[in-house]
């Protein structure tokens, strides 16, 4: 973006190297910085020019001639420019960045031809009363600060809000009836600026138009050899219209009886509850059918009739030993 | 553009919003937000239509805004309602319960609680009854 409006600084060129300091080599055993002659004063011997040293330069000292502008692609800043002019037509997005504009009909805020040959602020002021956008100005009006910081040397001695930006076709006295009037700005049509419709990188400007400004919009935009507006995806972002909207719903299926979850209850387990394990996996039924019919054939073949108790006279020869 | 995009480009940056509480309770300041909390369901600016309950110096308004059908109207789609400043809360109550069934019926409940809160609270106090045996005991 360009910010070329700010004035350039830069520290002084020759800051820290006012000396006829040199380095008094290796060998001193001290470091080898250019130290100031002579004696005398406590200076003297003391490093100079780094930008460690005390009374030294800085480090990269600061140049007026830096890059004080970042570079955007035509095509980007054209999007961003036609992305903020959307939306300083929503009132939502104007009211949200802080614009008092709920006295006024409508955004955005057409005024008729004869606003551009004003040539009184008075006058001009009165114009504004009558619609009702006075508000924004006097909210402008009482937020002047002084800066913090050294801005205030550089030219931005106050910070103060944003009032409406006045778009003009022609300047038939609008630009100086309108100059005085804090937080006011104006641009032409032909030179709409994205520092302008989004200040501070929020958009959603209060822009008041002429009409014949309004009504140029079409050929400025023509005008821009072979750029194309951004459209949107979709015709109407109402998501929620589409989906409710007779079209969709006459083809779509009706949805089924509402299923109820019951989150709460008891997990049961399983491995152990059969029924749970049953509904999970339905072949460990089969299974576990099988199973018990293996066991049951293996039992019948190893079911053995009892033998016969041993005999009295045995146990006693047995237990005697 | 839809209640549902604006709702995404307010929400994280609004000039209405009071983070003094985050991030417990993100409030609002908006105009017309029943409960001053930054919601999508009650703040006025991502909704097409609005009830907002406001005490001014001659009482309470109550404010509907419809949008729907037209989107670019400011002051153009609201319609105030005044209260005197005798309207009885239970008076002012059903207004604003009549007012929020045609614009936001969910909203009713919040704009009834809202109205009467703020008539009770704009009465001027009672003058307290002079007391018979203060003026015994006094003389």
């Amino acid at each position: 973006m360009n910010k070329n409006k700010r004035q350039a600084y830069g520290v002084f060129e020759n800051a820290g190297h006012q000396h006829s300091a040199e380095s008094w080599g290796t060998g001193r055993a001290v470091a080898r910085i250019p130290r100031i002659a002579g004696s005398g004063t406590a200076r003297a011997g003391q490093g100079a020019f780094g930008n460690m040293c005390r009374g030294g330069r800085m480090f990269a000292p600061t140049k007026t001639f830096r890059k004080w502008h970042v570079k955007i692609n035509q095509n980007q800043r054209r999007y961003a420019v036609a992305s903020a002019l959307a939306a300083s037509a929503l009132p939502s997005l104007v009211l949200a960045r802080g614009h008092r504009v709920e006295q006024i009909q409508e955004v955005p805020l057409v005024l008729a031809d004869s606003a551009e040959s004003l040539k009184k602020t008075k006058e001009a002021v009165e114009l504004l009363k009558t619609v009702k956008a006075y508000s924004d100005i006097v909210k402008v009006s009482n937020s002047r600060k002084i800066r913090a910081g050294k801005g205030k040397m550089r030219n931005r001695r106050h910070r103060q809000r944003r009032g409406p930006l006045v778009v003009y076709k022609n300047d038939e006295g609008i630009v100086k009836a309108l100059r005085n009037i804090p937080g006011v700005e104006t641009c032409p049509v032909s030179a709409l600026n994205l520092l302008q419709l989004a200040p501070g990188g929020h958009v959603g400007r209060f822009v008041i138009w002429t009409e014949g400004a309004f009504g140029a919009l079409d050929e400025v935009y023509a005008a821009k050899s072979g750029y194309e507006l951004p459209t949107a995806k979709i015709s109407s972002s109402d998501v929620t219209r589409l989906i409710n909207s007779d079209e969709i719903q006459s083809i779509v299926r009706a949805g089924g009886a509402p299923t109820q979850k019951r989150p709460f209850t008891q997990k049961k387990n399983p491995l152990k509850n059969k029924a749970v394990l049953f509904r999970l996996n339905p072949y460990a039924k089969t299974l576990r059918r099988q199973e018990l019919l293996r066991s049951e054939k293996k039992g019948s073949v190893k079911k053995s009739t009892p033998g016969k108790v041993a005999g009295a006279e045995f146990l006693k020869t047995l237990h005697a030993a | 553009m839809s209640s549902d995009l604006t709702w995404l480009l307010v929400r994280s940056n609004s000039s209405f919003i009071v983070k003094k509480r985050a991030p417990d309770v993100i409030l609002s300041r908006e105009p017309g937000n029943l409960l001053n909390i930054h919601a999508q369901a009650l703040s006025p600016l991502a909704n097409d239509k609005s009830i907002g309950v406001d005490a001014h110096e001659n009482g309470v308004a109550i404010v509907t805004r419809d949008a729907t059908k037209n989107p670019r109207g400011v002051a153009k789609s609201m319609k105030t309602v005044n209260l005197k400043r005798g309207t009885s809360a239970r008076k002012a109550a059903s207004i604003a319960s009549n007012a929020a069934s045609k614009t936001r019926p969910d909203l009713r409940s919040a704009a009834v609680a809202r109205a009467t809160t703020l008539v009770k609270n704009t009465k001027a106090p009672k003058a307290p009854k002079a007391n018979r045996r203060s003026k015994k005991a006094s003389a």
